[in-house]
């Protein structure tokens, strides 16, 4: 055998001098190398060093409300997002829409020029139009939480007689504020704490679902659940399946014309209304056994903001006897307008709006299409828009400025818990924008600047140059959330009666769970996000439930008609499990018209069908085939684990079966000596929200691949989250790289490109990998990604500055997948090393881990035994993806919790 | 079996020929990259200005952190501010307002490969390791050829490339005693990592 092999060429040098032969003909054709200049700078920022990124506090929007934001700043450029782990909104992890904010500054369709009637022209023009804007003056604005914005609007009123100011959002908080109002006699905002309620009754509230509030949420009812020797039981009944849905105890798919009926029998069990007849025994059962729980345990009734306000007058009535400190009441955070959009609709038609200045809302394109928006736009002499892109609205009036993207902005705004941040720059503006409060002041003549105003609006608390100074660096101003109201409790108003059964089906309209009314629809990421629960991506479906589906003899994709209030629209039919009988679902945010190169002429426009009465639910709705079948793009393509339990779930307290011994491996063992690094998630907290996804992309140079590469399964995340259905629930199942002991794609790989580190690693050499994808044939989680075509270099101009430069931008033809973020690894060692210590616990992170809002990802060092890693590891719910495969997989996970007690 | 006819005869002869041909090819192609590699690392690429070294550091004595001053900690050198320049050159006059300077690299690294000084400092790597004498040159150009084997040959074997961390930046450095023995002393001294780990991927590529 020696004798056979002597004189053969060793695998490396064979290598060697084909890499020289290729290595010529490449010659030939590339002139690009390594970026060849450097550019020092003339005076140099104290402790600046190159290199080395920069964090400062700073927040984006959110409906109007601030998202806490930390951002890392490499050279001058925001890379990327992460909470503000200092203010109280976001003390642990993000959201996806907080994460992808950072693409959206970098967006090259976002607007950059004043226009006037289709021309650019200067802010100068723009100025002096708005200081002689003809009166009867009409101000629209999204939801505002600015104490600037909120001062200067204030101030505009004062001195312009003729004005008024409408807010218009078409997600919004729906009827809350009434619905406070008529159960403690002032509007006010209901704070939930997940974490002081033993119980949570859901009716129809997506508490866990994306949103403004969706970071304190999750955090919360992680930390309630956390080890919990009796973990709180949630009980949800809705409609469409939401993430709320998909972690509760009992979940009850219930009609919206129901859910009123739902929340009166509850209010009869705490003897505060009439129970209603006409409940099904399945029902009757749930809210008994709901009852009893929020008797026994105590706990809070959440009713969709969307239902009757005497609906959720009676859910809040529940709660105040039920709720404990459960639920804090405090004065608004957003500040109420004196009109919504249908009174300002109503003047404009009847001619009595001189001028209408639109800041940062699009209602040419999200308002209810009965009300017809663009036609009275026309009756408006004088149209004004300011928002980040030229969409629909933008169009329709005869000016259009460009707004400052609020990682270029001086602002303020306050977080869903009333705290403020005072936002500042993280980067110049990109393009010719400026803020919105430079913009307002200019209606009476001003010529500010957004700092100025800021500074004026905070010139008493943040007067001195030190609190000025800590709230810039805290990203938070002390002391700023509205305190605790307390009020008197009212009688409840009885819930009118249902107003008969209704006729034929019954259409909901949900913001989209990722590109939410259409304001995210031109970001990449948050278009190739997969929808939480059904994994689609690039598009909006209808849900229907499978009894529906039958009856119109349709299956997935297949386009239907739905028709209602003399309308209808083209969608596609998705069949939806835990969707109630006789409810499409329809999602907002699609079908856009303008406004960027992603988001136009995709999906269908649900706003269409919207009326402006009852924006949330439309009766008497019919559906018909309408031929054809649409091509709709997802990453997950079935939600049924096919006999293996992948996400197990224990009783609490109970422990996950342990096999008696490892399975022997023909493979050598390895050792650590330093470190071993090492990942458990724990699937009993991950609520599906997709956070880590988008970080990952943020942090790893994730490309996006679009809609048709995805149809042909090429989509590259790194980190997905997989989704089952249950009979009972809808769990989540967080999947990197498992970075296996006995990985099969070390041995499949032809070339040694993936191979096995010191620190427990499984390591990909891009520089070696020719692409044979025998790793990704090997690989039993399917985590690995292969790039088709050069992603990267698809992306558009704008999109390198976003880039990570301490991670490859991989090439044509690499296989690629989660290294365990193994430049922080690596960043992390460096500076121990170089200050002569052992790497501490906690300062290697993930980006993951980083976004995750309810810590459900646990990373470290598996050799220090203290590590949270090594306990999570410990922990009896601990188990192993495929374990039967025997690939010794580093990251693990740990069961679900269920108490299955009163569950059927 | 039938005998094997001329066709195939010239068939076996043309194949022999085409392998010879790869064969020159490869060697040729061999020798022809190592001859351009070597000519690029030599050339000295023009400047903005015409800044010596050989006078900085050679006869001013300059050490090199004062103007690469993030050499000790830093992933990148960096290169000086123009406000350091001026601090010699104008010391009086306040920050000039001007276009910042565009120096070409000497030693650009590829993309996929992540260079720390910092950690090279720290261990007792020498400037002098990698760049060469400095203090001789009149124009900047490469001293090695940065190719990958070139860097594995002293993470495969650091040993003999380690100096005590005062002398990091010393020039023309000779050891003060065997280097055969102190290499070893300073390797456990800095805690340089065992070569099979300073080999693997991932300390280099990411």
């Amino acid at each position: 055998m020696d004798d056979e092999t002597a004189d053969l060429p060793s695998r490396r040098e064979f290598l060697k001098v084909m890499a020289a032969s290729m290595a010529m003909a490449a010659l030939a054709g590339c002139g690009e190398g390594p970026p060849s200049e450097a550019i020092p700078y003339v005076v140099q920022p104290e402790d600046v060093v190159p290199g080395r990124p920069r964090f400062y506090a700073t927040a984006t929007l959110f409906e109007g409300y601030a998202q806490p934001v930390l951002a890392e700043i490499h050279d001058g450029r925001p890379t990327k997002l992460d909470g503000n782990a200092l203010h109280p909104a976001a003390s642990r992890g993000s959201d996806p829409f907080l994460q992808a904010a950072v693409l959206e500054l970098y967006d090259p369709d976002r607007s950059g020029e004043v226009i006037r009637e289709g021309v650019v022209a200067t802010w100068e023009e723009a100025f002096t139009a708005l200081a002689d804007i003809p009166a009867p003056l009409r101000l629209l604005t999204g939801s505002v939480t600015s104490p600037t914005l909120q001062r200067q609007i204030e101030d505009l009123l004062a001195r312009r007689p003729d004005a008024r100011w409408h807010v218009f959002e078409p997600v919004g908080r729906g009827l809350r504020a009434q619905a406070t109002e008529l159960a403690f006699g002032q509007r006010l905002d209901v704070h939930w704490r997940l974490d002081r309620a033993p119980v949570v009754v859901s009716l129809g509230e997506d508490l866990l679902g994306p949103g403004p509030d969706q970071m304190r949420h999750v955090r919360d009812w992680a930390d309630a659940r956390r080890e919990a020797e009796r973990p709180p039981r949630l009980w949800v009944a809705e409609a469409t399946p939401s993430l709320t849905g998909a972690g509760a105890h009992r979940r009850q798919a219930v009609s919206e014309y129901r859910l009123p009926m739902m929340v009166s029998a509850l209010g009869a069990a705490f003897g505060l209304a009439e129970a209603p007849p006409g409940l099904t025994e399945e029902e009757q059962d749930w809210i008994a056994r709901a009852a009893a729980d929020l008797r026994n345990r105590g706990g809070i009734v959440a009713v969709s903001s969307t239902l009757p306000v005497e609906v959720q007058a009676l859910g809040l009535a529940i709660t105040r006897q039920t709720g404990g400190d459960a639920m804090i009441l405090t004065e608004p955070v957003a500040v109420p307008g004196q009109g919504g959009l249908a009174d300002l609709v109503e003047e404009m038609a009847a001619g009595q709006v001189g001028s209408l200045l639109i800041l940062d809302a699009n209602p040419a394109y999200t308002a209810p299409a009965d009300l017809d928006f663009p036609a009275a736009l026309e009756r408006v002499p004088l149209r004004i828009h300011a928002g980040l892109y030229q969409d629909e609205t933008a169009l329709l009036c005869q000016w259009h400025l460009p707004l400052a993207h609020a990682l270029e902005s001086w602002g303020d705004a306050r977080a869903v818990d009333g705290t403020a941040i005072i936002m500042q720059p993280m980067i110049r503006p990109l393009r010719n924008g400026i803020e919105a409060a430079a913009i307002l002041p200019a209606v009476l003549g001003q010529r500010v600047s957004a700092l100025d105003e800021v500074r004026a609006t905070w010139a008493g608390p943040l007067g001195s140059e030190d609190a000025w100074r800590r709230a810039l660096h805290d990203g938070l101003v002390e002391g700023s959330a509205p305190p605790p109201v307390a009020v008197q409790v009212r009688p409840v108003p009885p819930v009118p009666p249902p107003e008969g059964p209704p006729q034929g089906l019954e259409i909901v309209f949900r913001p989209d769970p990722t590109i939410w009314d259409g304001r995210f629809a031109n970001n990449p990421w948050l278009q190739e996000l997969p929808k939480p629960l059904n994994k689609i991506v690039w598009d909006n479906v209808a849900l229907i439930s499978s009894g529906t589906a039958q009856a119109l003899g349709v299956r997935n994709g297949a386009l239907i008609q739905v028709t209602a209030g003399g309308r209808s629209v083209n969608v596609p039919a998705w069949i939806m499990p835990f969707q109630a009988e006789d409810t499409v679902t329809l999602f907002l945010g699609y079908g856009r018209r303008q406004g960027g190169r992603l988001a136009t002429g995709i999906g269908y426009d649900a706003y269409t069908l919207r009326p402006a009465a009852s924006p949330w639910r439309l009766t008497g709705a019919s559906l018909a085939r309408a031929g054809g079948q649409a091509r709709i793009a997802e990453t997950q393509l079935y939600h049924e684990m096919g006999g293996r339990d992948l996400v197990p779930v224990v009783a609490p307290g109970e422990a996950m079966p342990q096999p008696t011994e490892r399975q022997p491996s023909i493979y050598p063992p390895w050792t650590y000596e330093s470190y071993a690094w090492g990942m458990v998630v724990d699937t009993d907290l991950c609520t599906g929200c997709n956070a880590c996804v988008v970080a990952c992309m943020a942090e790893n140079n994730v490309p996006v691949v679009g809609k048709d590469e995805v149809l042909i399964g090429r989509e590259m995340h790194w980190l997905r989250v997989d989704s089952y259905d249950l009979s009972g629930d809808t769990r989540f199942l967080p999947v990197p790289c498992m970075h296996c002991e006995k990985a099969p794609c070390e041995v499949g790989c032809p070339v040694n490109a993936t191979v096995h580190g010191p620190e427990g690693l499984n390591q990909m050499v891009y520089n070696r990998c020719i692409g044979t994808r025998t790793c990704s044939s090997y690989c039993p989680y399917k985590v690995r990604r292969f790039n088709y075509y050069e992603y990267s270099a698809r992306q558009p101009e704008t999109a390198p500055a976003q880039r990570n430069p301490d991670v490859t931008v991989r090439g044509r033809g690499v296989m690629e997948k989660c290294t365990y973020c193994v430049q922080r690894i690596n960043a992390a060692r460096i500076q121990a090393e170089m200050e002569g210590r052992p790497i501490a616990e906690g300062e290697v992170t993930t980006a993951c881990q980083d976004a995750c809002p309810a810590g459900a990802i646990i990373f470290g060092d598996l050799n220090n035994p203290d590590s949270a890693v090594s306990r999570a590891r410990a922990n009896p719910r601990n188990y192993r993806l495929l374990e039967e495969l025997n690939t010794w997989p580093r990251t693990t996970y740990l069961a679900a919790v269920r108490d299955r007690e009163g569950q059927a | 079996m039938a005998q094997d006819g001329p066709v195939a005869r010239f068939d076996r002869r043309l194949s022999l020929i085409v392998v010879l041909v790869a064969l020159a090819m490869v060697v040729l192609s061999l020798v022809l990259l190592r001859g351009l590699t070597a000519e690029a690392a030599r050339t000295a690429p023009p400047q903005p200005v015409p800044f010596s070294h050989a006078l900085h550091v050679g006869e001013l004595e300059i050490d090199c952190r004062f103007c690469h001053a993030s050499v000790e900690f830093g992933a990148s050198a960096g290169f000086p501010p123009m406000t350091t320049c001026m601090g010699c050159h104008y010391p009086a006059e306040e920050p000039p307002e001007v276009e910042p300077l565009r120096w070409q690299r000497v030693a650009p690294l590829p993309e996929h490969s992540y260079f720390h000084h910092g950690i090279h400092v720290s261990k007792g790597v020498g400037c002098e390791t990698c760049h060469g004498r400095i203090d001789e040159m009149v124009a900047t150009r490469r001293d090695n050829d940065f190719t990958m084997s070139w860097c594995l040959d002293c993470h495969r074997d650091p040993e003999p490339h380690l100096r005590p961390r005062e002398a990091v930046t010393v020039m023309d450095w000779e050891p003060p005693r065997d280097q055969a023995e102190l290499g070893p002393e300073l390797a456990r001294l800095h805690g340089v990592r065992d070569p099979e780990f300073l080999t693997h991927c991932n300390v280099c590529h990411r």
